[in-house]
């Protein structure tokens, strides 16, 4: 190299613009100061090229070359290229021959001497055998050191690496510097001390075919029924405030008041008269018997006292109507549910017997519940969630049948007040069931 | 030109007097000038008239015309040769044996007139005014290279010369926008955007040809024709190789690419025709010796008989250097003095482009944002490293 950058040193771009006055004297008497000969170095012929192979040479030593010559066919780490040469001279001298193998990249292979140069004069660089693609330092500008070339470790870390070495908090200590080569990548051996390498075993792949993959479980899309009470039962649960109260209400007087009217082939549940009850007590409280316009944020005390009774189906629960129950007779009462009942089992529902309705009346006690709370079933205000009959006994410790009765109520429309003075008149009239058999009670 | 001007050339007698006596190839009996007929006449699309087919240089153009080729033909040859001693990664795209276009046509423009290029770039940067180590240096990523050696191939500008972009035929639109600042700042100048005839048949070029031409902009659009896109030969890529017709509404008009005095005089009749009549198209028909990049041998679809023909016949240095001899304008001495020079100089480049410092990791953060405000952080590479960015 130093053969070759004395001979660009020694006439430097400056020298040779300063002398354009005397050209004539520097073209003819000494022609090829400058020109060393052009030095054929393995080149890299792919990005992934390191070393090459000369698998023949098509010129020969003393052959003229010009430009887009092919001076050798040169053996890649992907195929057979063709190395051509861009300057016009002669091929002087032929360092490495023919099949020559293995060759880095930038090691001498050979020279061309320029025009007018004798080529059999041409000597070789003294530090042609090693690679010269290091770059020289130049001697009058001082050195900067190269990012590349720092000696801190984390200086040399690649993004990627450096960010693991971020989230596993690795001391760079820990890394195996064996293992750089030239950078850290991401591939490099990082040992990280706080987490143990899996054991074999557990790596090791089982052997015979693939079992075939059962879920252990099984997929159920929801019906449109559902998704739709999903939908209102969301909508009420987080734009109504829910409030709650309880109330343990005597039936033993309509349990014996309903085995008369059985015995008298009236069949009439406890239900019927819980429906009849809440009708009455909603006319008497009818700040309950009331729907909510969410849009305009008003709500209005309806006229008519309609009571909707949720119905268990295979799909959901649906509430038809039973439309002025106050008006009616817990007999009435009873006719109108067990068709309604039935044809909500059987689909047949028209809309205008379950939309609508001012309350609601949701009974679990034939199913054994003995108490639990519902969502309000917008635009209605409340709802009330009925279990079953139970025997207790009484501070004379006399029995008595209680049914208990959670009222969930809207409280932007209700106050607790009457809420309270609701469950009070219900259980007025659970109490005095003789009151619910007339058609209309005189009040 | 102005017309009156050129009308009054046209009809006095000393035109018609040389028009008698000059000879129909090359003038040999001057030594001050050299004068001849082109080889390739013009072909014209919407064109009445195209310029003329004379062409001529002094002794001084032709010595300047010959330095210039012969220092972007010594700086690709040094840009290969670097690329593969892996001195230089990345994109490298060489533009040897186009040599002539650039040369030919920055000889006609005005130096405020604009130029945008795809990333064969190398040659146009040179000729706009960036040093042989500005380019060079560039290219192996050094601190002394055009764009602080972080851009590379594909990133170099300089005033006037909008780069160096990456992204096939995206420069052409761009360049019909720097037509029309000129336009609308009521400057005198010209914008020259080109492309290849592979970005040549990208939609946006339409789109810009379409724009150009409503408003009129003063834009020269030049398809440099290298025979060969992206490993394809032009007639397998473009259902019409007519390049200079395929503006349409735009007028054009087909140059022999290798010839500097003839693109020369091209370029001097496309800038007075775009300042006055809107858009014109210049197909300038050349050929590139390398590969479309370095990872193209270049010879797989053509073969090496092909390429060495057009050196020897067609390229652009030596056809030029053979007219100015042949005419006694220059002697081969001084071609070759200029050889010499010229690698010389390309040598001492080299070994600064290779020596030279590279940019502290720091000057990674710096020019990212136009005038960030004091103290303003810029992300790394990953989610823990922010730097005051300049």
């Amino acid at each position: 190299m130093s053969f070759r950058l004395l001979n660009r040193i020694g006439l430097s771009s400056k020298h040779f613009l300063f002398s354009k006055n005397s050209t004539s004297f520097f073209h003819k008497s000494c022609p090829n100061l400058y020109a060393a000969p052009i030095q054929l170095k393995m080149p890299s012929l792919s990005p992934t090229m390191t070393e090459g192979s000369i698998v023949k040479w098509l010129k020969k030593e003393g052959d003229q070359v010009a430009p887009g010559d092919v001076l050798m066919e040169i053996q890649t780490d992907k195929a057979i290229v063709a190395f051509e040469i861009e300057e016009e001279g002669t091929l002087a001298k032929i360092l490495l021959p023919d099949d020559s193998k293995n060759i880095q990249v930038g090691t001498l292979v050979g020279l061309v001497s320029l025009p007018g140069d004798d080529w059999k004069t041409v000597s070789v660089p003294q530090e042609s055998a090693s690679s010269s693609t290091t770059p020289q330092v130049s001697a009058e500008t001082p050195q900067q050191p190269l990012a590349h070339g720092s000696s801190e470790i984390s200086q040399r870390i690649g993004p990627a690496a450096r960010n693991l070495v971020h989230l596993y908090g690795v001391d760079t200590t820990y890394i195996d510097k064996n293992g750089l080569k030239p950078n850290l990548a991401e591939s490099a051996p990082v040992e990280i001390p706080t987490e143990p390498k899996p054991k074999e075993a557990q790596v090791k792949k089982p052997s015979g075919s693939h079992p075939e993959y059962q879920p252990d479980y099984q997929d159920i899309e929801l019906s449109n029924m559902r998704k739709v009470i999903a939908k209102r039962l969301v909508f009420s649960k987080s734009t109504i405030p829910h409030s709650y109260i309880t109330a343990n209400c005597l039936v033993d007087k309509i349990i014996n008041i309903r085995k008369e009217m059985i015995k008298n082939k009236q069949k009439v549940s406890i239900n019927d008269f819980i429906t009849k009850a809440v009708a009455l007590a909603l006319r008497l409280v009818p700040e309950l018997n009331s729907n909510m316009n969410e849009k305009t944020g008003e709500y209005s005390q309806l006229n008519t006292v309609d009571v909707s009774i949720a119905v268990a189906t295979d799909n959901g629960l649906i509430t038809p109507i039973v439309k002025d129950a106050d008006k009616i007779d817990v007999l009435d009462i009873s006719e109108n549910v067990k068709i309604l009942a039935e044809k909500a089992r059987e689909g047949r529902l028209m809309p205008h017997e379950f939309q609508g309705g001012s309350f609601t009346i949701s009974n679990l006690g034939m199913f054994g519940i003995n108490e639990f709370s519902a969502v309000i079933n917008p635009p209605q205000i409340g709802i009330l969630a009925v279990g079953k009959s139970q025997l207790k006994f009484n501070t004379n410790m006399e029995k008595q049948t209680e049914i208990s009765m959670t009222l969930s109520y809207d409280e932007r429309c209700c106050s607790l007040d009457r809420a309270q003075t609701f469950m009070n008149t219900l259980h007025f009239f659970l109490s005095n069931p003789d009151l619910l058999v007339q058609q209309k009670p005189d009040l | 030109m102005n017309k009156s001007l050129k009308n009054l050339i046209l009809n006095s007698d000393k035109f018609g007097q040389l028009l008698a006596i000059r000879p129909l190839s090359v003038s040999a009996k001057q030594n001050t000038t050299i004068s001849y007929t082109i080889d390739k006449s013009y072909d014209l699309h919407r064109l009445e008239q195209g310029p003329s087919l004379e062409v001529s240089c002094n002794k001084e153009e032709a010595l300047d015309f010959y330095r210039k080729m012969q220092y972007i033909r010594r700086l690709e040859t040094t840009s290969g040769n670097l690329y593969k001693d892996k001195q230089i990664r990345g994109f490298c795209h060489l533009y040897s044996g186009q040599e002539a276009v650039c040369v030919g046509m920055k000889a006609a423009l005005d130096q405020n007139d604009s130029v945008i290029t795809a990333y064969r770039a190398h040659g146009w940067t040179y000729i706009m005014g960036v040093s042989l180590l500005g380019v060079l240096a560039e290219l192996t990523g050094r601190r002394t290279g055009c764009a602080k050696g972080k851009g590379g191939s594909m990133h170099m500008y300089t005033k006037n010369f909008y780069g160096g972009n990456g992204i096939v035929g995206a420069q052409i639109p761009l360049g019909a926008g720097i037509a029309l600042k000129h336009k609308y700042m009521n400057e005198p100048n010209v914008c020259v955007a080109l492309y290849g005839d592979g970005a040549a048949n990208q939609g946006q070029v339409f789109e810009a040809y379409n724009m150009a031409k409503l408003w009129n902009l003063p834009v020269i659009f030049v398809c440099e024709n290298n025979g060969y896109a992206m490993g394809t030969s032009v007639n397998r890529g473009s259902a019409s190789a007519d390049f200079y017709t395929r503006g349409d509404f735009v007028p054009g008009m087909r140059v022999d690419g290798m010839d500097v005095l003839g693109v020369r005089e091209a370029t001097r009749f496309a800038r007075d025709f775009a300042l006055t009549n809107g858009p014109i198209l210049l197909e300038m028909v050349t050929y590139r010796y390398s590969g479309h990049s370095m990872s193209d041998p270049g010879t797989s679809y053509r073969n090496r008989e092909e390429v060495q023909e057009v050196r020897q016949k067609r390229d652009p240095i030596t056809t030029f250097s053979k007219r100015i001899t042949e005419a006694g304008l220059v002697t081969p001495e001084e071609l070759k003095e200029i050889d010499n020079g010229v690698r010389a100089e390309m040598q001492e480049v080299e070994r600064r482009a290779l020596t030279d410092p590279e940019l502290d990791v720091q000057e990674l953060y710096n020019d990212v944002y136009y005038q960030p405000e004091p103290g303003f952080k810029v992300r790394g590479c990953d989610n823990f490293t922010y730097e005051v960015s300049k």
